[in-house]
C-alpha cells in the first residue's frame, strides 16, 4: 500500500509504515514527554506533583505496551538504586531537624522518580525508530544517525559478547588475577565492533559525499499519534496546576 | 576493463605482507577466485581494491595504488558486524535506499529477500538472526542493486547445503552483468571460476589457470595424506556420558525453538549437530555450555562414574575466535594454558612465526586453529566446536577433520556443528538434526 505523508515543506514518499506509526503515541512524542518530566522534576514543584507525575508517566508506560508487573519491578529498583542518598542526607547532616529530614525526603522523592521514569524509558520507545524519525525528517545527519543506529545495534552483540567472554575465562580456568584481564577482549571488541560498523557502512556503499537516500518505511507520526501527544501533554499541564494551586 | 597495479603491502609491526609483482586486469564481468592458504593476505586483498586503507587496514602500501573499486560492494566474514539496522526489512533496502530508488522500485526487488528464505522476517530484529540468516540477509540487500563490482568474503560459510546451491546459481547469473571477486573454499563453486587468482605462502599474489590451482591443492593433500602430521594427543582426562532428555530448547517458553526427547554422546564419539540457519544449534550449545537455561527437561552428565555439572567437563570453541584471548600475544595465550614449547605446538596446527603475534591479529583462519589447540591444552573430556573448518584452505580443514578423529581416538567426547559434508561424513558417529522443531538422533552405518 503507497502511503505518503506530508510535513510541512516536505513530502514524503514512503511504501510501508514503520512499526513505530502503530504504537499509541510516536516515540519521538514520548521521548519529548520525557525530556519535559526530566527539566519538570528539577523545578522547585511539590513533591505531591512530582508524585503524580511520574504516575502519569506509569500509566503512559503502560499503554505503550509495558506490563504493571514490569512497571512495578522498576519502582523497586529505582527505590533500591535512590535508597542510598537518603541514607547518605540523614547520616552526613550536622544536626538532624524536622526541616533537614524533610529535605532528605524530598530528595529521595526526586531522585526516585527520575530513576524509575529513566528505568521505565528503555521499554517506552524505541530509540532506533526515534534515530530513522530524525534522520528521515532531515534532522540528523547520515554520519551521526548512523553511527547512533550501530552503536545502539551493538548494545545487544557486546551483551553476547561479554557471556562469551566470561564463560571461555571460567571454562579456561583463569585465576582471579587473570579473570580481571577480561576488560581485555571486552575493549578489544568494543573497538574492533566500531571501526567494523565504520567500515561496513563504507563497505556495503556509504560514502562521504552521501547526502540524501530514499525511504522504504515511513517513521513519521499519524495524526492520531499527534493528537494522543496532545491530549497527554495537556493532561499533564492540568495535573501540575491542580497540585500547585 | 579495469587494471589492479602492481604493488607491494606490508602490515604495521610485522614483516609480512602481500606483494603483486605484476598488474592483473579485472574483467567487466566474470567471476574471479581469490584462492591460497589461509593466512595468506585474502581478506587483505579485497580491503584493499576496495579502498579500506588506510583508514581500517593499517601498513605500508608502495607500487601503484590497488583501490581499483571503491565503488564496490564488499561482504566481509563476520556477518553481524555489517548489519546497520534494528529490523530485517530496512537492513534490506539499506543499499537501494542509498542508491535512492525510488519506494516502488525498491518494492519490486522484495522477491529476493524471498529467494534467500527470508520472506516472513521483514519485521523481525536483525539481532536474533543466526550467522546464515544474517550472511543471506546481507546477500540478498546487496544483489538488489545489480552491483557492477562485488566483492564477497567467504559468502557461503554459515549456509547450509541447499542455501549455498541456491546462492551459486544466483552468482552464475550475476556474473554475467557484474565483476565478482570470491574468497570460496567450497569446490562446488569452481564451474562458476573465470579466473583464478592465488596468493602463495609469501604473499605473492599472481593469475593461475583454475585447472593449475586444483593441481597445486590435490598435490598438497596428497602430500598431506601420505605424510600426515602427526597429532599426539594425551588421552581424555575421565570417561563421560551426556544424557540429555525431555529438554526443550529455545529463549521463550512460549515459543521454543526446539524439543529432544532423548540423546546420549559417549567418550570416544562425536555427535554432529545440524539443521537449517536459525534452527537452534549454536543456542542449544550454547545451552550445554550454561550461557542459556534450558525451558524444561535434564541436561545429565556423568564424568568417571561421578555426576558433574557439563561446563566441568567441557570446552566449547565459538565461532568467533576472538572471544577465546585474553593476552597480549599468541605465545603468552599458550604459556598460560601450559605449553613449554611453544613454537612445536604452534607449527603442528600450521601456525609457525605467529608466536610473538597478537592473537586478534591473526587472520580468521588462524584464529580458528589456535582455539583448536586449547581443548588438548585444558584437559576437557568434552568438546563442542562450533564450524570448526570455516574460513579453513583444503589443506587445513584437512588436518583439522584428521584432528577430530585423533580426539576420537583420545577418548574425547565431541559435538559440532558444521555445514561441511565431508568433514560431515568423517567424524560423525551421530547426526543430531533439528527439524520440524525436534532433534532427530540418526546413528551412523559402520562401513
Amino acid at each position: 500500500m503507497m502511503d505518503t505523508a506530508r510535513f510541512n515543506t516536505l513530502r514524503l514518499n514512503t511504501h510501508s509504515n514503520a512499526p513505530i506509526r502503530s504504537r499509541p503515541l510516536h516515540d519521538a512524542h514520548v521521548l519529548g514527554i520525557l525530556m519535559l518530566f526530566f527539566i519538570g522534576v528539577a523545578l522547585p514543584m511539590a513533591w505531591h506533583t512530582v508524585v503524580v507525575l511520574a504516575l502519569a508517566l506509569a500509566i503512559l508506560a503502560r499503554i505503550q505496551g509495558m506490563t504493571w508487573r514490569s512497571i512495578v519491578i522498576r519502582l523497586g529498583l529505582a527505590l533500591l538504586l535512590s535508597w542510598s542518598i537518603w541514607l547518605w542526607n540523614m547520616v552526613f547532616v550536622a544536626e538532624r531537624t524536622p526541616d533537614t529530614i524533610h529535605k532528605a525526603n524530598q530528595i529521595l522523592l526526586r531522585v526516585t522518580t527520575m530513576t524509575w521514569v529513566a528505568l521505565m524509558s528503555g521499554k517506552m520507545l524505541n530509540l532506533r525508530d526515534v534515530v530513522s524519525f530524525a534522520l528521515q525528517r532531515g534532522w540528523l545527519s547520515m554520519n551521526i544517525a548512523y553511527a547512533l543506529q550501530l552503536g545502539f545495534g551493538s548494545i545487544e552483540l557486546m551483551r553476547a559478547e561479554i557471556r562469551r567472554i566470561i564463560l571461555s575465562a571460567t571454562l579456561r580456568g583463569l585465576n582471579w588475577r587473570e579473570k580481571f584481564l577480561q576488560w581485555l577482549p571486552i575493549l578489544i571488541f568494543a573497538l574492533r565492533h566500531a571501526t567494523r560498523g565504520a567500515m561496513s557502512l563504507r563497505a556495503r556503499g556509504l560514502h562521504a559525499s552521501s547526502a540524501r537516500k530514499t525511504f522504504y518505511y515511513n517513521y513519521q507520526s499519524t495524526r492520531a499519534q499527534k493528537r494522543h501527544a496532545w491530549v497527554f501533554l495537556i493532561t499533564l499541564v492540568i495535573l501540575i496546576l491542580m497540585n500547585e494551586i | 576493463m579495469n587494471c589492479l597495479p602492481a604493488f607491494e603491502f606490508s602490515y604495521a609491526r610485522t614483516a609480512t605482507g602481500i606483494h603483486l609483482p605484476a598488474p592483473l586486469s579485472l574483467p567487466a564481468t566474470g567471476l574471479i577466485w581469490l584462492t591460497g592458504a589461509s593466512g595468506a593476505g585474502k581478506s587483505t586483498l579485497l580491503n584493499l581494491i576496495k579502498g579500506l586503507h588506510p583508514e581500517f587496514i593499517h601498513g605500508t602500501l608502495s607500487g601503484g595504488n590497488p583501490a581499483i573499486a571503491p565503488d564496490a560492494l564488499y561482504l566481509s566474514q563476520n556477518p553481524h558486524t555489517q548489519i546497520v539496522h534494528e529490523r530485517v526489512g530496512e537492513e534490506f533496502f539499506f543499499s537501494l535506499e542509498h542508491r535512492q530508488d525510488s519506494p516502488s522500485e525498491m518494492h519490486t526487488h522484495l522477491k529476493l529477500l524471498a529467494q534467500f528464505g527470508l520472506a516472513d522476517f521483514e519485521m523481525m530484529p536483525t539481532a536474533k538472526l543466526s550467522h546464515g540468516q544474517a550472511q543471506r540477509l546481507l546477500l540478498a540487500s546487496m544483489l538488489a542493486t545489480d552491483p557492477k563490482v562485488l566483492l564477497l568474503d567467504e559468502p557461503t560459510a554459515f549456509l547450509d547445503p541447499q542455501m549455498r546451491a541456491d546462492f551459486y546459481r544466483t552468482l552464475h547469473t550475476l556474473k554475467q552483468n557484474a565483476c565478482v571477486i570470491l574468497i570460496d573454499h567450497h569446490r562446488e563453486a569452481v564451474p562458476l571460476v573465470d579466473i583464478c587468482w592465488y596468493i602463495n605462502e609469501r604473499g605473492v599474489i599472481r593469475e593461475l589457470p583454475v585447472a593449475q590451482y586444483l593441481d597445486l591443492t590435490s598435490t598438497e593433500l596428497e602430500h598431506e595424506r601420505a605424510h600426515p602430521q602427526s597429532f599426539t594427543l594425551p588421552d581424555a582426562p575421565s570417561k563421560i556420558t551426556l544424557n540429555l532428555s525431555n529438554l526443550v530448547i529455545g529463549y521463550d517458553k512460549k515459543n521454543p525453538l526446539f524439543s529432544i526427547a532423548h540423546a546420549t554422546l559417549q567418550s570416544g564419539e562425536c555427535a554432529v549437530l545440524c539443521g537449517d540457519n536459525g534452527s537452534g544449534k549454536s543456542t542449544l550449545l550454547n545451552t550445554l555450555a550454561g550461557l542459556l537455561k534450558p525451558l524444561s527437561g535434564e541436561i545429565d552428565l556423568t564424568a568417571s562414574g561421578l555426576s558433574v555439572k557439563p561446563r566441568v567437563q567441557m570446552m566449547y570453541v565459538f565461532q568467533h575466535p576472538d572471544s577465546h584471548f585474553f593476552f597480549d600475544t599468541v605465545a603468552e595465550e599458550l604459556t598460560q594454558l601450559g605449553v613449554t614449547d611453544v613454537p612445536a605446538t604452534l607449527t603442528q596446527f600450521g601456525l609457525d612465526h605467529c608466536a610473538k603475534r597478537s592473537p586478534h591479529q591473526l587472520s580468521e583462519g588462524q584464529k580458528r586453529r589456535l582455539t583448536l589447540l586449547f581443548p588438548i591444552l585444558l584437559k576437557k573430556s568434552l568438546i563442542i566446536l562450533d564450524e570448526p573448518t570455516f574460513g579453513q584452505d583444503a589443506l587445513n580443514a584437512e588436518r583439522i577433520t584428521r584432528l577430530i578423529q585423533s580426539f576420537k581416538s583420545a577418548g574425547y567426547a565431541l559435538i559440532v556443528i558444521t555445514h561441511d559434508p565431508v568433514l560431515h561424513q568423517a567424524i560423525a558417529d551421530q547426526t543430531w538434526r533439528i527439524r520440524h522443531q525436534h532433534l532427530e538422533v540418526i546413528e551412523a552405518v559402520v562401513t
